[in-house]
């Protein structure tokens, strides 16, 4: 090449505006992703014999095997009473204490939105640990207390059953909903309620014939959405139900994986998790559905309002007690159990005799290296999580939103299918993948970055929810106006949209990091010794039933999440949004 | 210097094809400021989003300055970035996260070579002080009112110096009482700099009075090009007399051609025989319709000597407009609009004699 036309090659070079090419190989690798990982599963459920094996051929007899097992059934039949019992419990704590909170003068607003932001994020394993110390048949305190107090000779509660496990999950789901429903509360135009009024009707009678019916798109979305995170539990039922083996869906699938003996049938596992992405994707598009449904009963009229606000007059000090009793029995009770059973060698009653064992000793010989690890891992997890995702979400978003190019909308459609699917069922079909299909082609397993992957794909959905709708917001012409005074597409992304956006893009990603920090879905089937976090560690120690370590670690994890919970309240304060998963 | 050459802007949907704009051509010349007029969804925002690079026609040519920036048989589409094009939006598209003083460097900053950061500062206060905003550099760009927003647009689509101007309704956004003032003094501006302007309006006023040439635009074309006083007076079609300005429009057929003045026809109308002064040819028997600005009807005190270009009629509502009076009148089944002084005494139900001068009468084929 001769010395001017390598001038004229890089003068076009120059010219040539390589962020849409960027942008469009970030939100293709993100799609391309998510894609593969749910092509595994379906490829490995009609294939026989070891995948990766050359002889392997194609088959029905998984899907004959599962779909002819009466245990299957079984187990359906579990997860959907789990799931009901947990919606049932979770909308009736979840509902009144949003309408208390939007429509009546109900004392410290702030303070509940805020106890209900923390009870979203503390682990659901946490919970689970701490209501096994609570109403375990053998080892509950509440149990042991009742048995000697009336004599008894039965423990009178088992929350190792699916109607306990149910209750434990409502309870832990109800943040959600109060979430939710406030927010349709909120957004109702409440001159429709005072019509109701000055026509004569009672409040509880506006409540039933005008409120209910105006808002319930709204509370059926919440629900459809409630019903899906419990048929997906993990947490819950694996903590409190395996070691029973009270199976739903997802731990079913867990244990078929690592079976106690025998060889995990790879097979079996595909065909479950197909079964379970067939029935969430319904489930998702009922949700959408409803959704869609909402501005019909035009809920949002827009215009300038302020809800009216009831007084409670005499019911004030009862409400009070209530949502008091909601918090202890909800958060504060687990918590402190776990605080107890940490400083134990095994739970016990509180009592004189119990106070002299407390000691710091469950604390003291912790596997120290393994917390280490543990703790290198998560905060690995948590730096790196939230920023390939939302990495990945900003260009998805750009292409969907800001670009033209065709078919853009499958970008957004492949962001948002890792809601539909049950987390168990990615964390199962990325292992499938590494082991069967990667292997030492790609020796991603057992390293961090297998994690890193999953967890983003997963969180893909929330964090392009979050910046599509950030940018759709910031009026085109402000890009526009960027590319007619000289900047590429890239330099409108680096100067114009990033810092319009960064408000959001710092809420979530500190959503996202505390999510990561409380994931144990994902990493129990991923992690090997070498890249477990924390809380996966807390989860060996349960399985080999190390009650008090794994107290203790959770205590520490819970101690670890409160600065990251200041750092999330102070900048959720000036972004004014309400958490969601 | 802007030059579009058959421009065609079709959008396809799912079965659906639209045509924005059809096969437009217009140029502006040097220093020329040129208005694209025409009601919303004319097609004028999307020619001039073509010109700016951030539209891409289905074909046609556009030349900007002596650079051809779009030709797909050439195989030419320049990136708007590196169009050289200055460009205030309807919104303004102020950012928001900085400083008036950053918004005008913005520009600046991205030549190729980069200027000094003398220069720049030098640049962007010049700029500042041409739209009459200095001293307000380090003001957060939100903290600025709707007409000095708008000067910072002009100052940042202008620092660069452009070779060329697009102006997107760039007072719609403003009061009323500010726009009249914003109208001069932004014409005067560009006049001052010599700069060639394409200037895309839905208000009439806002073409007839900043403009060199206007295009009235309907359905992707124009209809019309002319001086503004070409514009308003001899409209070529009853849109164009509709559109731009108040007129009143009658449909009549010609029957008679003056013998040995083809200038003069006569047009037989539901109101009266009209004598209108032509200035194209017309054949007897065709179809026309007559326009006439309401200011150009008048409302005769004596009776006429002769029935010609006279018509009887009862005002049927007045409405006070501050500076005149408009005066609804019914002659059979059409109702005119004419204005008048406010002093001049009418009342409702008045009957009156209403005559129109032949000079003033649009004639236009239907």
């Amino acid at each position: 090449m001769t010395a001017p036309s390598v001038a004229a090659f890089v003068r076009r070079w120059n010219g040539l505006d390589l962020g849409p090419a960027l942008m469009l190989s970030v939100a293709f690798v993100a799609a391309v992703c998510v894609a593969v990982t749910l092509a595994v599963i379906l490829w490995l459920s009609v294939v026989d014999g070891i995948p990766g094996d050359v002889r392997y051929n194609y088959t029905l007899a998984h899907f004959r095997e599962i779909l002819f097992d009466g245990f299957t059934y079984r187990v359906l039949g579990n997860t959907l009473a789990f799931s009901s019992i947990s919606l049932v419990f979770a909308m009736l704590l979840g509902l009144p204490l949003a309408w208390l909170v939007e429509r009546t003068d109900f004392p410290g607003k702030p303070v509940i939105f805020t106890f209900m932001t923390v009870g979203l994020l503390v682990p659901g394993f946490a919970v689970a640990l701490g209501w096994v110390f609570l109403l375990h048949p053998r080892v509950g305190i509440i149990n042991q207390l009742l048995m000697s107090a009336f004599g008894l000779s039965e423990a009178p509660f088992n929350v190792a059953t699916i109607a306990g496990m149910g209750v434990v999950e409502g309870l832990s789901l109800s943040p959600v909903v109060f979430i939710m429903t406030a927010i349709v509360l909120r957004a109702m135009d409440s001159s429709l309620e005072e019509a109701a009024r000055m026509n004569g009707a009672t409040l509880w009678e506006t409540i039933r014939k005008v409120t209910l019916p105006l808002a319930r798109p709204g509370i059926i979305a919440a629900g459809i959405y409630v019903f899906a995170i419990g048929f997906a539990a993990f947490d819950i039922p694996a903590v409190i139900g395996l070691s029973s083996r009270i199976y739903t869906f997802s731990t079913y699938v867990f244990q078929q994986m690592s079976p106690t003996e025998g060889i995990p049938q790879y097979g079996g596992v595909a065909v479950l998790s197909v079964i379970m992405v067939v029935l969430a994707a319904g489930l998702s598009a009922w949700y959408v559905a409803m959704q869609r449904q909402a501005p019909r009963y035009a809920v949002v009229t827009g215009k300038g309002y302020r809800p009216t606000i009831i007084p409670l007059g005499r019911w004030k000090a009862f409400s009070v007690a209530l949502v008091v009793v909601y918090f202890v029995f909800t958060q504060l009770m687990p918590v402190v159990m776990l605080v107890w059973a940490s400083g134990l060698p095994f739970v016990q009653v509180p009592s004189a005799q119990s106070f002299a064992q407390l000691s710091w000793r469950n604390y003291q010989t912790l596997p120290a290296d393994m917390i280490w690890a543990g703790t290198r891992n998560t905060l690995i997890l948590m730096v790196l999580v939230p920023t390939l995702t939302l990495t990945l979400s900003l260009a998805t978003s750009w292409i969907v939103v800001r670009s033209r190019i065709p078919f853009r909308g499958v970008f957004d459609f492949f962001a948002f299918l890792p809601h539909t699917v049950p987390g168990i069922v990615f964390s199962i079909a990325v292992w499938l993948l590494a082991l069967f299909v990667l292997r030492d082609k790609v020796p991603i397993y057992g390293t961090i970055w297998i994690l890193v992957i999953v967890y983003s794909i997963v969180r893909l959905s929330y964090g392009t929810r979050m910046t599509n709708s950030a940018m759709i917001q910031i009026h085109r012409e402000l890009d526009e106006s960027a590319l007619m005074s000289g900047a590429r597409v890239s330099g409108v992304i680096r100067y114009v949209l990033v810092p319009l956006l960064m408000p959001t893009l710092l809420y979530s990603w500190i959503w996202i990091a505390l999510l990561t920090y409380r994931e144990l879905t994902l990493p129990v089937v991923l992690a090997t010794s070498d890249n477990q976090p924390l809380s996966v560690v807390v989860w060996s120690l349960v399985s080999t039933s190390s009650y008090g370590s794994a107290s203790a670690v959770a205590v520490i994890m819970l101690l670890l999440m409160l600065p990251i919970l200041l750092a999330y309240w102070l900048v959720a304060r000036r972004v004014g949004v309400v958490g969601n998963t | 210097m802007i030059r579009i050459e058959n421009l065609q802007v079709t959008y396809r949907g799912r079965g659906t094809t639209h045509h924005a704009v059809r096969n437009l051509s217009l140029s502006v010349a040097a220093g020329g400021f040129y208005a694209l007029l025409g009601p919303s969804g004319c097609g004028k925002t999307t020619t001039l989003r073509a010109v700016a690079g951030l539209e891409r026609p289905t074909s046609g040519r556009i030349v900007v300055g002596d650079v051809t920036v779009f030709s797909p048989e050439e195989g030419i589409h320049v990136e708007p970035h590196r169009r050289n094009i200055g460009m205030v939006f309807q919104s303004y598209a102020i950012w928001p996260h900085m400083t008036v003083f950053e918004n005008v460097a913005f520009p600046l900053r991205r030549l190729r070579p980069r200027p000094s950061r003398d220069d720049i500062r030098r640049r962007v206060l010049a700029a500042l002080a041409l739209v009459q905003l200095q001293g307000l550099e380090e003001r957060p760009a939100p903290f600025l009112s709707g007409g000095q927003q708008q000067r910072l647009a002009l100052a940042r689509a202008l620092v660069f110096e452009p070779r060329v101007l697009l102006l997107d309704e760039p007072l719609s956004n403003l009061d009323a009482k500010l726009r009249e003032d914003m109208r001069l003094e932004l014409r005067d501006l560009v006049k001052r700099l010599g700069i060639t302007t394409l200037f895309v309006t839905h208000e009439q006023v806002e073409a007839l009075t900043m403009s060199d040439v206007v295009g009235v635009m309907r359905d992707g074309v124009i209809v019309q090009e002319g001086s503004p006083r070409e514009i308003y007076n001899v409209p070529a079609q009853s849109f164009v007399a509709d559109f731009v300005g108040k007129t009143n429009l009658i449909d009549g057929r010609v029957i008679r051609i003056e013998d040995g003045d083809a200038r003069i026809a006569y047009v037989e109308t539901p109101l009266a025989e009209l004598r209108c002064v032509v200035d194209r040819p017309f054949t007897v028997g065709q179809d026309v319709t007559v326009a006439v600005r309401p200011e150009h009807v008048e409302i005769l005190t004596s009776s006429p000597a002769a029935p010609l270009n006279v018509a009887a009629g009862v005002i049927e509502s007045l409405v006070f407009l501050g500076n005149m009076l408009e005066c609804h009148v019914r002659v059979g089944a059409q109702v005119l609009r004419l204005q008048r002084n406010t002093d001049q005494s009418l009342a409702v139900g008045q009957p009156v004699t209403l005559g129109f001068e032949s000079t003033r009468l649009r004639v236009m084929p239907r």
